[in-house]
């Protein structure tokens, strides 16, 4: 697995940062995009939110050579966790899907997601993104 | 606002049958969520991408159509500063129509913009299709 660096927040999260190979909804793009993902809650509780499919598309390579998003939200899993501590009894993490709903682990990694994670309740949107247009570029 | 019927592929696969779509115009000022307005099937003839409209059949009054248990995947196609296109897209992403409607809407001229949105499927029927196939 890559090594990683801790980045404390104000609020006392814990996340990790890595590099997440994704693939596009269209034309069979793939993209590098940097994410966080939580390793500790504001209230010091541990919050393993990787499974063995996403980590298989995390990354080691430069992240300096990461392009911005541009608009791109990729797919994601919104999971939601019930916290007592938190003002609104609740903690939601975000997991992202970067495998394209074309191929077989799209739905493995949606099903591990459920099956290790033990979220309450899992959500799940789909790629969004601005098209460009050819005409504007020239 | 024109409406149409075909069949959706879900992110997961699945194909749903006989799908009713509407296609409308929304108008936005600031400050507002905006007004949805009918469209005519000779306004979508000229505004839609040709495999979106090869693909949509007119429905018939007083015929059964079926609706998704979720949001499903659309498009705003932005026809002005102030005023957008909503409408379907019924491929499941990486498909060969997915793919040449989005470059079909690249290639297009009159068009100021688009933008693009994926399903959303809520917790409840998401677990029930990744278990049930």
């Amino acid at each position: 697995m890559a090594s990683y660096t801790l980045i404390p927040t104000t609020v006392g999260k814990v996340w990790d940062s890595r590099i997440l190979l994704y693939d596009l909804d269209n034309n069979n793009g793939q993209q590098l995009l940097k994410i966080r993902t939580l390793k500790r809650d504001g209230n010091d509780n541990t919050m393993p939110t990787v499974t063995p499919l996403y980590a298989a598309r995390f990354v080691t390579d430069n992240p300096m050579k990461v392009p911005p998003r541009a608009g791109l939200n990729p797919r994601s899993l919104s999971l939601c966790y019930p916290n007592p501590n938190n003002a609104t009894g609740r903690t939601v993490i975000n997991v992202y899907v970067p495998y394209s709903p074309d191929k077989p682990e799209w739905k493995e990694q949606i099903r591990e997601t459920f099956n290790l994670l033990g979220a309450t309740s899992i959500d799940y949107r789909g790629e969004s993104k601005p098209i460009t247009y050819t005409s504007q570029i020239n | 606002m024109a409406s149409y019927y075909c069949d959706y592929i879900g992110d997961d696969s699945r194909t749903y049958q006989r799908v009713r779509f509407d296609v409308y115009l929304v108008s936005v000022t600031v400050g507002t969520r905006g007004t949805r307005s009918s469209t005519s099937l000779q306004d979508d003839a000229d505004t839609l991408p040709p495999i979106l409209l090869s693909t949509l059949t007119p429905i018939v009054p007083k015929q059964a159509y079926c609706t998704l248990p979720f949001t499903y995947r659309n498009a705003l196609i932005w026809t002005s500063r102030n005023s957008y296109i909503h409408c379907p897209i019924p491929w499941q992403p990486n498909s060969l129509e997915f793919n040449t409607f989005i470059n079909e809407i690249k290639s297009a001229n009159s068009n100021l913009s688009t933008g693009i949105n994926g399903e959303f499927i809520e917790s409840s029927y998401l677990e029930f299709r990744v278990k049930n196939g």
